[in-house]
Formats: C-alpha cells, sequence, structure tokens
C-alpha cells in the first residue's frame, strides 16, 4: 500500500505518494504540469497540491473496494435465495410425499447438508464484505486527516494574515485555501455518509430474507446514493486547480 | 442486350450492398444486447427499490435512502437509453441504405422496362433467378428491415420509468427480430451462383 515519495527535495517519506499513482495515465507528472511549475511552489502550496493527490487516490482505492463489495454482496444475495429456494423446495416435496409427517424437522433434515454447506460459505462471504468494510473505514479515516490538514492550513495562513493584515493568498490560480478546505469537507461529508450506508448493509444483508430488500441492499451499495455527481466535479477542478490536470 | 447487362449489373450491385447491411445491422443489434441487459437488470432494481418496506428496520436510519437511490438508478437508466437511441440511428441508416438499393433497382427497371420487355424479365434460368423475382427478393428484404426498424423504435419510444415490467421484458421484445438473418440468409442461397457470376 505505502509508496515511495517522488523526488520533491522536501526530505519527508509519506505513505501515500504525492502524485497521481502511474496507472492514471491522463494526470501529468509535476515537471510537465502545464499551469503550475512545481518548482516554484511554496512550501504551502506544496501540501495543498499533494492533498489533492492524495485526494484522487483515495477515491481511486475507494472506487476498487466498492466494485468488489458490490460483487460480494451480488454472490451473498444470490446465495440466500438459492438457500431459501432449496428450502422452499425441499418442504413441498415432504408435503408431497407424506401427509401426515411434520413440514418442518423432515425439511430440515432434508435440506441440512446444503443449508451448512451453505451457511459455510455465505460466512465466508460475510467475512470478505466486512473486510472490504474495513479497508473504506480507513481510506475514509484518510479522507478525513486531510480535511484536518487543510483546515490547519487554513488557519494557520488566517493568524499569519490577521498578524500582518494582509489578503488571503491565491495558492496555485483562483482558490484560497479557505476553498480547498470547504471542498475537501464536502467530499468527506460524502464519504462518511456513504461509509455509514456500507455499514448498515455489510451488517444487514446476510440476515434478510425477502428479495426486494437484499436488492435494495445490493443495488444500494452499488450505486453509492450519497455519493453525488457533484462529487466528480469537486474532485476534478481541485486536481485542475492545483494543476495535476 | 444493354438493359438486360445493366439491370443484372445493378441488381448484383445491389444485393452485393444489402449482404454488408444486413450483417452491420446484426452487429449493431449485437453491440445493443448488453446495453438492454444492463436495462433490464437496473429496471429490476428501480422496481426492489419502489417495493421495499418503509417500515425495514435499517431505512430509519437513512431517510432519504430510497429517493436518493431511485435518482442514481434512473440517472444511470437514462444514460444507457442514451445509447440505445444511438444504436437506433445507426439502425435507421441501415435501413435507409437498403431502402436506396431496392428504390435504385426499380428505377433501373423502369427507366428500360420497355426494353426489357415482361418475358425477358421473368425468365429464370437454373443458375440466375428471374429479374422480377429479384426485384421481389429486394422488395422483402427492405420492407422486412423497415418492420424490424419500427419495432424497435416503438419499444423504445414507449418505454416508461414507472412500469419497470415493461422493461424487464425489453429484453424478449428486442431480440424477437432474429428472424430477419433467416430471412436475409434464405434469399442470399438462392443469388449464390448469380452473385459469384462475373
Amino acid at each position: 500500500m505505502s509508496e515511495s515519495s517522488t523526488g520533491k527535495g522536501s526530505g519527508k517519506r509519506r505513505k501515500s505518494s504525492g502524485t497521481p499513482r502511474k496507472s492514471d495515465s491522463s494526470s501529468p507528472s509535476p515537471a510537465k504540469s502545464p499551469s503550475v511549475n512545481y518548482a516554484k511552489l511554496s512550501p504551502g502550496a506544496k501540501r495543498v497540491r499533494d492533498v489533492a493527490a492524495d485526494w484522487h487516490n483515495l477515491i481511486q482505492r475507494w472506487e476498487v473496494l466498492n466494485s468488489s463489495g458490490a460483487s460480494l454482496t451480488n454472490k451473498i444475495v444470490n446465495c440466500k435465495l438459492t438457500n431459501i429456494e432449496s428450502k422452499a423446495a425441499a418442504e413441498v416435496t415432504v408435503e408431497k410425499t407424506s401427509a401426515a409427517a411434520s413440514t418442518a424437522a423432515a425439511g430440515g433434515t432434508g435440506g441440512a447438508p446444503d443449508a451448512s454447506g451453505m451457511s459455510e460459505e455465505l460466512g465466508g462471504l460475510c467475512n470478505q464484505l466486512t473486510d472490504t468494510y474495513t479497508a473504506m473505514a480507513k481510506l475514509v479515516e484518510k479522507m478525513e486527516k486531510l480535511t484536518s490538514n487543510l483546515k490547519g492550513q487554513w488557519e494557520l495562513q488566517q493568524y499569519q494574515s490577521d498578524k500582518d493584515d494582509s489578503e488571503p493568498s491565491i495558492l496555485f490560480q483562483t482558490w484560497p485555501i479557505q476553498h480547498f478546505y470547504e471542498v475537501s469537507a464536502e467530499l468527506s461529508e460524502m464519504y462518511i455518509k456513504e461509509l455509514k450506508l456500507k455499514l448498515a448493509i455489510s451488517e444487514n444483508i446476510a440476515h434478510l430474507s425477502d428479495r426486494h430488500t437484499m436488492m435494495f441492499l445490493t443495488s444500494s451499495w452499488l450505486h453509492q446514493p450519497y455519493i453525488d455527481a457533484r462529487s466528480g466535479l469537486l474532485l476534478e477542478s481541485m486536481l485542475i486547480e492545483t494543476g495535476h490536470r | 442486350m444493354q438493359a438486360e447487362i445493366l439491370m443484372k449489373c445493378q441488381l448484383k450491385a445491389s444485393f452485393v450492398a444489402v449482404g454488408k447491411q444486413t450483417a452491420r445491422w446484426k452487429d449493431i443489434v449485437q453491440n445493443a444486447d448488453q446495453y438492454v441487459n444492463s436495462l433490464c437488470n437496473l429496471a429490476e432494481q428501480l422496481e426492489s427499490c419502489e417495493k421495499v418496506p418503509d417500515e425495514a428496520a435499517f431505512l430509519k436510519d437513512f431517510p432519504e435512502l430510497k429517493s436518493r437511490l431511485r435518482f442514481k438508478l434512473l440517472e444511470e437508466m437514462e444514460k444507457i437509453l442514451g445509447t440505445l437511441r444511438k444504436t437506433l440511428c445507426s439502425l435507421q441508416e441501415v435501413s435507409n441504405s437498403v431502402n436506396r438499393q431496392y428504390t435504385t433497382s426499380m428505377n433501373t427497371y423502369q427507366t428500360h422496362a420497355a426494353d426489357l420487355g415482361i418475358p425477358k424479365v421473368t425468365e429464370r434460368s437454373a443458375t440466375e433467378p428471374s429479374m422480377a423475382d429479384m426485384l421481389e427478393w429486394l422488395c422483402d428484404i427492405d420492407r422486412t428491415v423497415r418492420e424490424h426498424y419500427l419495432q424497435k423504435q416503438f419499444l423504445l419510444d414507449t418505454i416508461t420509468y414507472d412500469d419497470t415490467r415493461q422493461i424487464q421484458n425489453l429484453h424478449s421484445s428486442w431480440t424477437q427480430g432474429g428472424d430477419l438473418d433467416s430471412v436475409v440468409m434464405g434469399i442470399m442461397a438462392h443469388l449464390q451462383f448469380f452473385l459469384e457470376d462475373t
């Protein structure tokens, strides 16, 4: 998960790199950035630039986890539906063959070998889903750290400008640092809400039996209702402003 | 006879072009299949979203969840419908192209009808169908392609997001047009020797 830092000359080793991942070929490396000359940036601006890149990386990793989580929820629901159907089929068979036998007991024994195999599989899938959720929770933690980082920088700048009685400076093209903080806070908010939803889904999905509710939870995981389209706009504008695009 | 040679050349060219267009039709419809499947899938999800009981325990923590999910699903469906409409435009191009081949052939025939005469036009041989037959087949293909295109257009035009059942049945209705292929293959089988003749 950790990447080596790029040749920034800051001398600090960071866990996440300061530039977007190399797999993302659409964003230029710092040296080729068209509108921002990396070498001439102030230390504060460099930190903000790194934050923007970190946001991009975190969101990419979130999307990967989201896809794997979506396929897991699909498998869990399929597992449960097959389980329910086989139990129903077993009960129907028993009713047909003996009118006097109690359906509950016979249905249970008939389905028991299948049920235990199924519940092992189900348990495995649920564990994987919980692991995915945990990984996503870590990402959100990092996102919150980025936001508080920006908040700290904003407060520092405010303090300095109060002392000097100067205007808040523009770091790159048009945004003051306050705007960076607001964007970051808005994005964090969305991902925090989405994470809460994912927790509820991962806790509830294996315990339902209604087909519609299960499908509802699966599609809620996949489509991420709390991540608005605005999030894409916010991220892109942050990357453009800092010169990553 | 000059007119006869002209007519046969025209028919040959038409059938070659029609053959290519119907192959293109098949490709387009096959590519559209994945979008139709996605649409059906999303319609199923939308139905489930609507049918979830509001009293469900986890919904209490997420009061706007249903409407948010509905919005997202509709957004996805809109995108897919946009792609399917583009597909429909391509299919319309194919239909128009086939129609142009037919009208050109008919025009050529009508120009030279007096020279050719009915006996020549209806003369068949072992390896070559009559010009009348071939004109009729062109007409058949043109009509079939047009019908299939209009069918698909109707299906897409009558989709409403409220009727998720209809969308889920879209897949079976969409693929009903498979018999265009068999019609064209049947006709092309008759023309095999004629088209190979230089």
